[in-house]
């Protein structure tokens, strides 16, 4: 089979984890249901990375008493599982959407203004196809040697705002409404898991069930406190409101910098900077799923079903530039309510398979 | 066949290269200013650095100017008149006239939201006395053709004195979609158009919007403040005020005063914010607490005994600040930003939403407290 998962570190995955869990975090959501109850996406996005942590120790847990190296060996060769398998397969390749389209949205919006999406999206296509092609290995390493980078251009980004900080901003703070902070937290589900499930679907080129589990939690943890000083910053510079008509805030957040300030213009160096990772993360997703359903359903090599993956997903986010409302509409619900995709499928997935009672003989 | 989609694939990557422009075509702006029109709603006002201008700056500056019904139609002509293709990329103020801003019509002129054309969000904003091209050519300067040094001085004149709000577009957006604070923007005038009343009124100060009483090789000077009751514009509070309006809102740093003592005598005082102001909100009433240090100037011409000058600045500094909090809640101006305590004790948006803030502004009752270290000689700020 070739499936290209290669063999890599604790470091590597921790490293692919945390980049996609950074973006996932930030740039995974629609701005404008994020802060419909105010501005609690940093409450959020903690509660979400808890939610992910706990279902991903559950699964090594699994794992560890069962045997197994990564998800395709819970899922084993019941009908029933493998059916379960399709909804988690959607549900990264719509984790995967989300921050691409966010990017895209940004590029011909701020930076290439007189361009459209289709021609922006040429752009992502190549690399995405490429990447996904190459597999696990060539992902987590070039996600080992883009970390220090890109945790330079968060921190400067987020100190290159901070004359615009400003703590009112926050307020006020929805405690009051714990219904559509967990309803909101739910729907964020998908973004904080997606990195540590596709983990779980690679698992095997961790080399050892400890280091995934180990590389899952430093890299969700790590991530997840990032994307929450991300959300925090961002809400301390725009209130709940100005968010909510914000497309894409943290672009907006790295242009809010007076023009004497020295960081002027570090806005398109930090954005393709941030694309890059963003592009990192759809194609880590989108290899993820195609190695469960390669795994699950006996495809011999990843590839093909990777680049339809890709193609599929990049003309999904086509669609919702050029189609009906009512097609962008349908989307976006799946956005909202693609917890389910993970909620319901996954518990069945960890469940004990029965087994069957050996027929006696007869004769 | 790997060389062939190895080219195919790199043929991908060029597309940035379709409907591309040489970097020749363009002409850049630097201010944007916008006034009410005669046969439009709007008219808008463009200085434009033009490269190739005289041999000494290279740069030559040009005020041109359109009419229109939004900021779209206005690019959209402004780029049909010029020969060269207009960025916006570099516009680094943004003048709206006086005009417009004092029944509100300013606001359904900025449908730039998306960021096209290329204007930076947190671009200065300033209002203007129109006309708004007598404004813009009175800044202009072949010391500084590209007006960096005139622009960085209007923010340094805010740091170092008080004397005006230094306010981005991002900050007046936001005063205006929510009921947090109001929005105080710097005043910009030409001098030869005289004084302009100032809101508060009392003693008489140097500095006045629109006119400021010194001598200087610009025709334009900004100083001042222009407040805002939402998106209408209520008053003009000269330097002295904006300075004490600074001090509640937190970014008063430094600054001068001038005041006339009990005995006859002046006394020039530097201040400077020792800490943030503490206020409380609570019941209807709010209790405001400013730290500040003052370097007595020339202490030689001040008779008073050391204590009794520190009574009296403070309490002469808590009574200016009740009387511009009046002056503010006469216009129903929150520029002083109470909005944001109050905003601090809901726990539910819809809550925040559904409380009627500007009618329980009108009868805040508010406490100053001024805490004063006072020292004697320094040179002034």
């Amino acid at each position: 089979m070739n499936l290209r998962i290669g063999a890599f570190g604790r470091q590597e995955s921790a490293a692919m984890v945390l980049i996609a869990a950074f973006f996932g975090g930030c740039f995974g959501m629609d701005s404008c249901v994020l802060h419909e109850h105010g501005n609690a996406s940093w409450i959020v996005q903690i509660i979400a990375t808890v939610q992910a942590l706990l279902l991903f120790e559950g699964t090594v847990w699994v794992l560890r008493v069962r045997g197994g190296n990564d998800l395709s060996a819970l899922i084993g060769k019941s009908r029933f599982k493998k059916t379960l398998a399709a909804p988690l397969i959607l549900a990264l390749a719509l984790a995967a959407m989300q921050p691409l389209e966010q990017f895209l949205f940004t590029m011909t919006q701020y930076v290439f203004t007189d361009s459209k999406q289709v021609t922006a999206c040429l752009y992502l296509l190549p690399s995405l196809f490429l990447l996904t092609a190459l597999g696990a290995e060539t992902l987590v390493r070039t996600a080992r040697i883009l970390l220090p980078i890109m945790l330079l251009s968060i921190i400067a980004a987020l100190l290159s705002g901070i004359g615009q900080y400003h703590l009112y901003r926050i307020h006020p703070i929805p405690l009051r409404d714990p219904f559509g902070i967990f309803s909101l937290a739910g729907a964020a589900q998908v973004r904080a898991a997606a990195p540590l499930i596709a983990l779980l679907c690679i698992g095997e080129g961790t080399q050892d069930r400890m280091a995934m589990r180990s590389a899952g939690r430093i890299g969700a943890i790590a991530g997840g406190l990032l994307a929450t000083a991300s959300l925090f910053a961002l809400s301390m510079t725009f209130t709940y409101t100005q968010l909510q008509d914000m497309p894409s805030p943290f672009y907006r957040m790295l242009v809010e910098v007076r023009a004497e300030n020295p960081t002027l213009r570090l806005d398109r160096a930090v954005l393709f900077l941030w694309l890059g990772g963003a592009i990192l993360t759809a194609a880590f997703y989108l290899y993820a799923a195609s190695v469960l359903f390669a795994k699950t359903f006996g495809v011999r090599d990843v590839r093909p079903v990777a680049l339809c993956l890709s193609g599929i997903a990049i003309t999904l986010i086509l669609v919702l530039y050029y189609n009906s409302e009512t097609t962008a509409m349908i989307l976006k619900m799946l956005y909202r309510y693609a917890w389910v995709l993970i909620s319901v499928p996954f518990p069945l997935i960890l469940l004990k398979p029965k087994r069957r009672k050996p027929c006696a003989a007869s004769y | 066949m790997r060389r062939i989609l190895l080219i195919l694939l790199c043929c991908m990557f060029f597309c940035g290269c379709m409907q591309s422009k040489n970097i020749d075509e363009y002409a850049y702006v630097l201010n944007v200013g916008v006034e009410r029109g005669t046969t439009m709603p709007y008219l808008v006002t463009a200085l434009i650095s033009v490269p190739g201008g005289t041999e000494d700056t290279k740069v030559e500056n040009r005020v041109v100017t359109a009419e229109a019904r939004s900021f779209s139609e206005a690019y959209e002509t402004l780029n049909a008149m010029y020969p060269s293709r207009l960025s916006f990329a570099r516009a680094s103020l943004l003048a709206i006239g006086e005009d417009l801003c004092a029944d509100g019509a300013q606001t359904g002129f900025f449908d730039f939201a998306l960021g096209k054309p290329d204007l930076w969000p947190n671009l200065r904003t300033v209002v203007v006395k129109p006309p708004v091209r007598d404004v813009f050519e009175g800044l202009i300067s072949e010391a500084d053709p590209s007006l960096r040094k005139i622009k960085t001085a209007a923010g340094d004149l805010s740091d170092e004195s008080g004397l005006t709000a230094d306010t981005g577009y991002s900050t007046y957006t936001e005063a205006i979609g929510d009921k947090r604070f109001d929005a105080m923007l710097a005043y910009a005038g030409v001098n030869e158009y005289g004084l302009t009343p100032d809101l508060v009124g009392g003693e008489a100060y140097p500095y006045v919007g629109g006119s400021l009483l010194v001598e200087s090789t610009l025709k334009t000077s900004i100083a001042g403040s222009a407040v805002f009751d939402g998106d209408r514009m209520v008053g003009i509070l000269d330097g002295r005020h904006t300075m004490e309006v600074l001090m509640v809102t937190g970014a008063f740093r430094k600054g001068e005063m001038h005041y006339t003592l009990p005995d006859g005598g002046t006394l020039r005082a530097a201040l400077y914010r020792m800490r943030a102001p503490k206020i409380r909100l609570k019941n209807g009433e709010a209790t405001v607490r400013l730290y500040l240090k003052a370097d007595v100037i020339e202490p030689e011409t001040v008779l008073m005994e050391r204590n009794a000058l520190k009574a009296y600045l403070a309490n002469r500094l808590e009574t200016e600040l009740s009387a511009v909090l009046a002056a503010l809640q006469s216009v129903n101006s929150d520029a002083m930003g109470f909005g944001r305590f109050r905003a601090a004790q809901f726990r539910s948006a819809s809550g925040w939403e559904a409380c009627n803030w500007k009618a329980e502004y009108k009868t805040l009752r508010v406490t100053f407290s001024v805490t004063l270290m006072l020292s004697y000689g320094v040179k002034g700020v």
